[in-house]
């Protein structure tokens, strides 16, 4: 490159290297140069590699560059010699995004992607925060102990199943409120599928959520640093050669390393995540070889040291808990008319708890997992009523060990986190498992109709049952912008390995099974607007509930409808607003045969969303509204006086609820661009109303006084991003 | 900076564990009785935030195989005990003593799984008060009410504090070392060891995080009682209560560790006995107070006049002013009884 400089300098000739300003930085190729002198102008295009050369006239010159995707960009030069241009990126065309009228085989599927997670307001980078602001899923208070709980259309969280890349995920939230286990950058696109998903998935009777890898060939070394008040994070990824490229990442909170912690937390909440990945090929055809993990950790006081009196705080057990889990994944793509994707991973979770040597828990389970997911669409099909179909599997091994030694009537103090000290016995036992299903689903198109009908047989070494799975989709596109659809299924879930054990759980728990439906319109305006409204309903067979301090048990019957409306308008990279509103109603039968709200059941919820890029701008803002969650009231309680205790009488079942809850978060970031790197400081605010503060309930001594912890109503945060 | 941010928070509750408030069971001791014995239980039933009820408090026994069955039970139905001290006939299957205390509308609910001999905890022998060296209620910060700090400090003789002022109250106990838990009518709590508590003669005091918050209101000048309750192995408990002053001792006597008030009072020797009136005052920790009075030899008293007094379980003898803690008394009707009692060793203030 020097020589080509040098060359060009001593013909009285102008080199010109035309690059991206910004973290991208690479070459523009196909950019129009054109030098205008006092003896005329001059035109040419840069080559792949950015560059461009053109006869020096008489000075003084006007370089002007323009490429379709980038801001022009004039500079005036006195001399011949070598010039380096940094185009910064606009808005060319512009790209709107229609989500919907598309003819998969999942009835309803909302897919959310890394600029949605990055810039809508209250999601702190976070892509499965931003499906809580989904239509049908629970909107939870934001760092209330639930708030990493995804309940979707009613159903409970455990309900749901979590993929990255094809590999199931055993936990999705740090610590259950503060974020995801894998960040927004790492992701190309996250689906939610809340109910009558096609076949492709089982073991299930919630929802799924499938997120993918961002797999974007860098051309050079690239990364990113950031940091907020959580959490820093670091990644970067470079071409290793033999067209493989290596990427990193890496987050860690670091409040505990600024030392804080208090004598409630002896050690701060410590958690973090990491990626490590090989890539090969294209998002449509390569491989990928990767590994992951998380980790949480934290050390508190058993009881809340506020509310006790100096004396018992000092008395008081801790509970050190901790759980990690890691994967090594390999995933292999490809499209064409048989196009598919292959992954098969390890997984290892662990989870521990430890009462101040009163009594520990530890649940170990290593699991080998695997799953294909076909699809053969031939050409020559395209005009026949069948269109192709689907095929795949699931194979999962795994080892579970459980080990429970017994810390007596403490242990119900920390069964939240550590649910065997809770139920006050003592075990040391493993459980092998192997689970498995096989699936089809065939596309038929009968005139306007596109019929999908799935099959899916799923089998499970821990009951001697196979679950037949009937699915059943279909879409009418009655014009170019209007289809309706619907889907029906029978869905089958076996229970968790912990709630299998003897002693503690109950190893004939039986599998829960459910029957849905649901049926909706959707509709584009002028091929941009999008509009839907869809209604659902579940019939659940054997749900269980978990009572804190008991095993696991199945109830009678469960029952879920709603009504859902969406809008969505986005042109990538500009703008994007989505609003939705749900109705449902989510029950679950007592044993005693009396219908009782479920956990879920969030009658009403609803909120808008809307992000503006401008020059350098993203301006956004998102509020919220939901209803109250149910809750069970205690009622007083019975005074236990040979012990000095008091045991709370629970109320009806969820016969109390939150207050609604309302939120409004404001988003304010602007990017600088540098000559090969970027610098973006976000801003947000989020604001709650003093009456929707409340996070959870609380009661006093003898439960015949109940308050409220609030969280705070305003609170503003900061993060930091530079790329390169 | 994210503790500030993040950190929840919540109003604190208007009673705890130590307030001797509203209607409630205090303790409940049982005697430990095996598989088809005898127990005997007593029970200290704080009414209206008082020591004593001005009328009866319902108590109802029942012998259930499990806590739960309480949660159920009809206060009407047939109880295998009832009053303030029943004697109960404990079959092997239903070793849990349920209690449900009623009075008008309030109602409470408490149990005892029952323990079995031999006695893991006797009540204490006495307690005991000291005046603890703080700074006045309202320049306290906090630091000085954490355990280290209240450890260093040792208390002067003595029952009666000034509004805002600090007592430390102890329990002489035998040799089971107990766990003490302590209440009162009024005042907020620090407990410093098993069997001792440090007591600010104010309301409205919360640590938290080292810090002391609330409005920190100092008490008006009054009788206190407090109760000690003694926890050994689960299901065996024993109680006692004494009383302390804010602002100046009132004159009156002392009966068995209890604080009687009364105007008038003779002098007594020790030994002798003191034949008084009653008169009903809310304000004293039994719900009367004693008017002038004859001192006697205890042999030569005929007539002590307990039978007399209003009480669901006949007395004879000298009158012991725990038979309204435990609801053995009332106070309906007391006004102008006569009564004799036996003042403690130098209990006349």
């Amino acid at each position: 490159m020097i020589g080509w400089f040098v060359g060009v300098a001593l013909a009285e000739e102008l080199a010109v290297e035309v690059r991206e300003k910004g973290d991208a930085g690479g070459p523009i190729a196909s950019a129009t140069v054109d030098l205008a002198c006092g003896d005329g102008s001059r035109s040419a295009t840069t080559d792949a590699e950015g560059r461009a050369t053109l006869s020096f006239g008489t000075p003084p010159c006007t370089l002007s560059v323009t490429a379709p995707g980038f801001h022009a960009t004039e500079r005036t030069l006195d001399a011949p010699g070598e010039v380096v241009v940094w185009v910064r990126p606009g808005h060319g065309e512009m790209e709107i995004v229609v989500e919907g009228l598309k003819s998969t085989a999942d009835p309803t599927r909302y897919s959310v992607d890394a600029e949605q997670a990055e810039e809508t307001p209250g999601t702190l980078d976070d892509a499965v925060r931003l499906v809580q602001s989904l239509p049908g899923v629970t909107v939870q208070r934001e760092y209330s102990p639930s708030s990493g709980d995804l309940s979707v259309r009613g159903s409970s969280p455990g309900d749901s199943r979590y993929f990255l890349d094809g590999i199931e995920i055993p936990y999705l939230y740090h610590y259950n409120q503060y974020a995801s286990v894998f960040p927004a950058t790492q992701i190309d696109t996250l689906e939610l599928f809340p109910s009558t998903f096609s076949a492709r998935y089982g073991d299930a009777v919630g929802a799924v959520i499938d997120a993918r890898s961002r797999i974007d060939v860098p051309d050079g070394l690239h990364g990113s640093g950031s940091v907020n008040f959580v959490m820093a994070s670091a990644e970067a990824k470079a071409p290793v050669g033999r067209g493989w490229w290596l990427g990193v990442s890496g987050r860690r909170s670091y409040q505990d390393l600024a030392g804080e912690s208090t004598a409630q937390y002896t050690l701060w909440p410590i958690f973090g995540d990491w990626v490590v990945r090989a890539e090969h090929g294209s998002p449509t055809r390569g491989t990928g070889v990767f590994a992951f993990g998380a980790s949480d950790r934290y050390e508190r006081a058993a009881g809340e040291l506020d509310l006790l009196d100096p004396l018992e705080a000092t008395t008081t057990p801790y509970l050190d808990y901790a759980q990690h889990f890691e994967g090594l994944g390999v995933r292999r793509q490809w499209g064409g008319e048989l196009g598919g994707r292959v992954s098969a991973g390890l997984v290892r979770h662990v989870r521990r708890a430890d009462l101040s040597g009163i009594g520990d828990e530890r649940l170990e389970s290593d699991a080998l997992v695997s799953r294909g997911d076909l699809g053969w669409y031939p050409t020559a099909a395209a005009d026949r009523w069948a269109r192709g179909l689907d095929l795949g599997w699931e194979l999962n091994s795994r080892r579970v060990g459980y080990v429970i030694d017994d810390a007596g009537p403490d242990g119900l103090r920390v069964a939240e986190e550590a649910p065997g000290l809770g139920r006050g016995v003592s075990i040391d036992d493993e459980l092998w498992r192997l689970q498995g299903g096989l699936y089809g689903t065939g596309h038929a198109q009968l005139g306007p109709v596109r019929v999908m009908p799935g099959l899916r047989v799923d089998g499970d070494s821990t009951i001697a049952e196979a679950q037949v799975e009937p699915r059943l989709a279909a879409r009418w596109k009655l014009a170019d912008q209007t289809m309706i659809k619907a889907g029906a299924g029978r869905y089958a879930q076996r229970p968790d390995s912990e709630h299998l054990f003897a002693g503690t759980g109950n190893p004939d728990l039986p599998t829960t099974t459910s029957w849905q439906v649901s049926g909706g319109w959707e509709q584009t305006v002028s091929g941009r607007l999008e509009l839907g409204l869809e209604a659902y309903r579940k019939w659940l067979f054997d749900p269980l509930v978990f009572p804190i301090d008991d095993a696991a048990y199945a109830v009678p019957t469960g029952d879920a409808w709603g009504v859902e409306a969406i809008t969505r308008y986005r042109i990538r990279e500009i703008v994007f607003l989505w609003g939705w509103l749900a109705v449902q109603q989510s029950t679950v039968e007592e044993p005693d045969g009396t219908i009782v709200p479920s956990d879920g059941d969030q009658r009403v919820s609803g909120g808008v969303v809307v992000s503006v890029d401008q020059g350098g701008w993203n301006l956004g803002a998102r509020y919220r509204y939901a209803s109250g969650l149910p809750f069970t009231q205690l009622d007083g309680s019975l005074y236990d006086a040979g012990n000095d205790v008091w045991v709370p009488t629970p109320g009806p079942t969820n016969g109390a609820r939150l207050p609604p809850y309302h939120k409004v978060d404001l988003r304010a970031a602007h990017t600088w661009s540098f000559r090969g790197w970027s610098l973006t400081f976000t801003t947000e605010v989020w604001i709650v109303p003093k009456a929707s503060a409340q996070l959870y309930p609380t009661w006093n001594f003898d439960y015949t006084e109940q308050g409220w912890v609030s969280g705070p109503t305003f609170l503003p945060l900061l993060s930091l991003r530079a790329k390169f | 900076m994210l503790l500030a941010l993040l950190a929840a928070c919540q109003a604190p509750f208007g009673a705890d564990r130590h307030d001797l408030v509203g209607f409630r069971v205090a303790a409940v001791d049982a005697d430990p009785v095996r598989d088809g014995g005898t127990t005997t239980a007593r029970v200290a039933v704080i009414v209206d935030g008082r020591p004593f009820s001005h009328a009866p408090v319902d108590l109802a026994w029942y012998l259930l195989a499990d806590p739960d069955e309480l949660l159920d039970l009809d206060p009407l139905s047939t109880a295998d005990g009832v009053g303030p001290e029943p004697e109960l006939v404990v079959p092997a299957d239903r070793r849990v003593l349920g209690l449900i205390a009623r009075q008008g509308d309030l109602e409470e609910r408490a149990f005892v799984e029952l323990p079995t001999p031999p006695a893991s905890v006797h009540p204490p022998r006495a307690l005991t008060s000291g005046v603890l060296p703080l700074p006045a209620m309202s320049a306290l910060l906090g630091p000085e009410l954490l355990l280290d700090a209240r450890e260093a400090l040792s208390a002067d003789p003595g029952d009666a504090v000034p509004p805002g002022g600090a007592l430390r109250l102890g329990a002489e106990v035998g040799d089971e070392d107990p766990l003490v838990r302590w209440m009162s009518t009024a005042g907020t709590w620090f407990e410093l060891d098993r069997h001792t508590a440090d007591w600010i003669a104010g309301d409205d005091l919360l640590l938290d995080d080292d810090e002391l918050e609330g409005e920190r209101i100092p008490l008006e000048p009054q009788i206190v009682t407090v109760l000690a309750l003694a926890l050994g192995d689960p299901g065996d408990t024993a109680f006692r209560a004494t009383e302390v002053f804010v602002g100046d001792a009132p004159e009156g006597v002392w009966v068995g560790g209890r604080f009687l008030p009364g105007d008038g009072l003779p002098e007594v020797a020790p030994g002798q006995a003191l034949t008084t009136t009653l008169r009903a005052d809310d304000t004293s920790p039994t719900g009367f107070r004693l008017e002038g009075g004859e001192v006697t030899d205890p042999s030569l008293v005929a007539d002590w006049g307990t039978p007399s007094l209003p009480c669901v379980i006949g007395h004879d003898g000298p009158l012991d002013p725990d038979w309204w803690l435990t609801q053995q008394c009332f106070t309906n009707g007391i006004d102008g009884l006569r009564v004799g009692l036996i003042p403690d060793p130098g209990g006349l203030r």
